[in-house]
């Protein structure tokens, strides 16, 4: 069953709108590795940590490059589920695995998310004479986790709707 | 078992031709033609319902069960 020529369109508009956030995400991430310090003043609030030692500067690299990864992975699934919609394309196999792996990328996220708010702010935090240091979890990793999984599982509904699809157009 | 569709058998001695009966019963003559070469998953009693009727047949005249 072909889509509706509105929700075709509004899919090709969200598809430039995912590019569009791609494209964003990585100069907003490439201005970042170039200057950050914003980071380190963001996090701590001050500028006091740019005395920050390598490994605490590795870290930070390495939890910043992961998530960066995890976000255009899951938003170049997200437009070629966008692509697929915009070609009326909707109950296919396709279609189910594409929202699958947002569901995904959204669960990937949200741990890293989980794991890295609280890294980030302890390895920032190294070297600090004075001052608390926080851990906290915020709501929005709990809500990333439960849409990733709420999407995997509108994917696993999908994939066998298709499936059952797929069987109908073979019975005459 | 594997059920055997004997439509053109039965179109041959009712002297129909294919596009003929697949507009009388509604359907494209592709996928009267799947359904003529068994390259089917199933047939609805609809639809066959309807080639029965056009034929001038009983279902059992149209499918056969033969050993694999």
């Amino acid at each position: 069953m072909p889509l509706t020529e509105r929700t075709a369109r509004l899919a090709g508009i969200l598809g430039y709108v995912t590019i569009a956030a791609m494209v964003l995400l990585a100069v907003l991430s490439a201005w970042i590795m170039w200057q950050p310090d914003i980071v380190y003043q963001v996090l701590l609030g001050s500028s006091a940590a740019r005395t920050l030692g390598w490994p605490a500067q590795a870290g930070l690299l390495t939890i910043g490059a992961t998530t960066f990864v995890a976000a255009e992975w899951t938003l170049w699934q997200m437009w070629r589920l966008f692509r697929r919609y915009a070609r009326h394309e909707a109950f296919t196999a396709a279609c189910a695995a594409a929202i699958r792996r947002v569901g995904y990328g959204l669960i990937a996220l949200g741990c890293l998310s989980l794991i890295s708010d609280p890294t980030l702010t302890v390895l920032a935090s190294i070297g600090h004479e004075n001052g608390s240091m926080v851990v906290s979890f915020s709501s929005n990793d709990v809500g990333l986790l439960l849409c990733g999984g709420l999407l995997w599982l509108i994917g696993q509904v999908m994939a066998e709707a298709a499936r059952q699809a797929e069987d109908l157009r073979a019975i005459i | 078992m594997q059920i055997v569709v004997r439509l053109d058998v039965m179109l041959a001695q009712r002297k129909m031709r294919s596009r003929e009966l697949a507009a009388i019963i509604g359907i494209t003559e592709q996928n009267l033609s799947l359904l003529k070469s068994g390259k089917v998953k199933g047939i609805r009693f609809e639809t066959l319902a309807k080639i029965c009727e056009a034929l001038e047949c009983q279902p059992g005249d149209l499918l056969q069960a033969e050993p694999e």
